[in-house]
């Protein structure tokens, strides 16, 4: 169905919903007549009455279910069915605002735990770098257990890469920062020149 | 044989579609009768199914409904095709024979 199909649905079956009644009467005389003109044609064919129209009720099938079929495709289904929910649902805390009290805090509680925690690992590990192409971005280690390598390994790692397109060493450095009157002690990164 | 469940819906409002530009304006009773007479009794459906297919087709805006007077001075809703609904009628035409041609030719491949 394309969009302008589905708008011009939802707007008919809106316009129908604003009088449900009439709706349901105008479909009631509708059947009313085919039923009459159907008996009539029966008659016609030799039938007695009572079988004519008996038969033009076995042809056009039950009217009740008929007209539930008419009423369902000519409203909301979506939207009627919310509205039952919530209107179910506010009764029902309603009636037992203990129990309301506790889901509702037991679910900000648990709402607020997990943004918290994904606000963390957002920060730390979702977020991407801020450089261009991050994925080819890469960090090497001689191993898990010993922090910080040899500058004379990071030389010959540079000369003899044919992996990457460059290699940087860098360093952690705790270093003074002037800003004015002021000094401060703060953490620098000292890097290699490439 | 089709039966009853093997009508695609599709398919009927696709024939009440085509009956109502062939006829001009006619009643539910009208549209069975003409699509009975058509089909030769092959389409055994409940004529109540008829009314599914009008509200679809005249909640996508391709047939208008209006109350009129019927024969005998009787109070009916007429229903005609409106101008997207021919313009819709050609299309899915088009595309049917399309279909209809390839499945024919399909189903008469000799088996070697």
């Amino acid at each position: 169905m394309s969009i302008l199909e589905f708008v011009t649905v939802t707007l008919s079956r809106i316009r129908s919903k604003l009088h449900p009644r009439r709706v349901d009467e105008d479909f009631r005389k509708e059947l009313a007549l085919h039923l009459e003109l159907l008996t009539e044609d029966n008659i016609r064919h030799g039938m007695t009455p009572a079988e004519a129209r008996r038969q033009a009720c076995l042809r056009l099938g039950g009217v009740d279910q008929l007209r539930e079929i008419n009423l369902e495709m000519q409203g909301l289904p979506f939207i009627e069915t919310l509205i039952q929910d919530t209107r179910y649902g506010w009764r029902v805390l309603h009636k037992s605002p203990g129990f309301a009290v506790t889901a509702v805090l037991t679910m900000a509680l648990g709402i607020g735990a997990s943004a918290v925690v994904f606000a963390a690992l957002n920060a730390i590990i979702l977020r991407p770098l801020n450089v261009p192409r991050p994925e080819s971005l890469y960090s090497i280690h001689r191993s898990d257990t010993i922090a910080n390598q040899s500058y004379p390994d990071y030389l010959d790692l540079r000369d003899r890469n044919r992996s990457f397109e460059d290699l940087a060493a860098y360093n952690l450095e705790l270093v003074g920062l002037d800003t004015g009157d002021n000094p401060s002690r703060a953490w620098g990164i000292a890097t290699s020149r490439n | 044989m089709a039966t009853k469940s093997e009508i695609l819906q599709g398919t009927l409002d696709l024939m009440v579609l085509k009956t109502l530009e062939a006829m001009g304006p006619l009643h539910g009773y009208g549209i069975a009768l003409r699509l009975e007479q058509l089909s030769d009794q092959i389409l055994q459906v409940n004529q109540g199914t008829i009314y599914a297919s009008l509200v679809r087709l005249v909640q996508k805006g391709w047939i208008r409904a209006e109350w009129g007077t019927s024969e005998n001075n009787r109070s009916a809703k007429y229903y005609s095709i409106t101008v997207r609904g021919r313009k819709q009628l050609a299309a899915e035409a088009e595309d049917w024979m399309r279909i209809s041609g390839v499945i024919g030719k399909l189903l008469q491949l000799e088996s070697k």
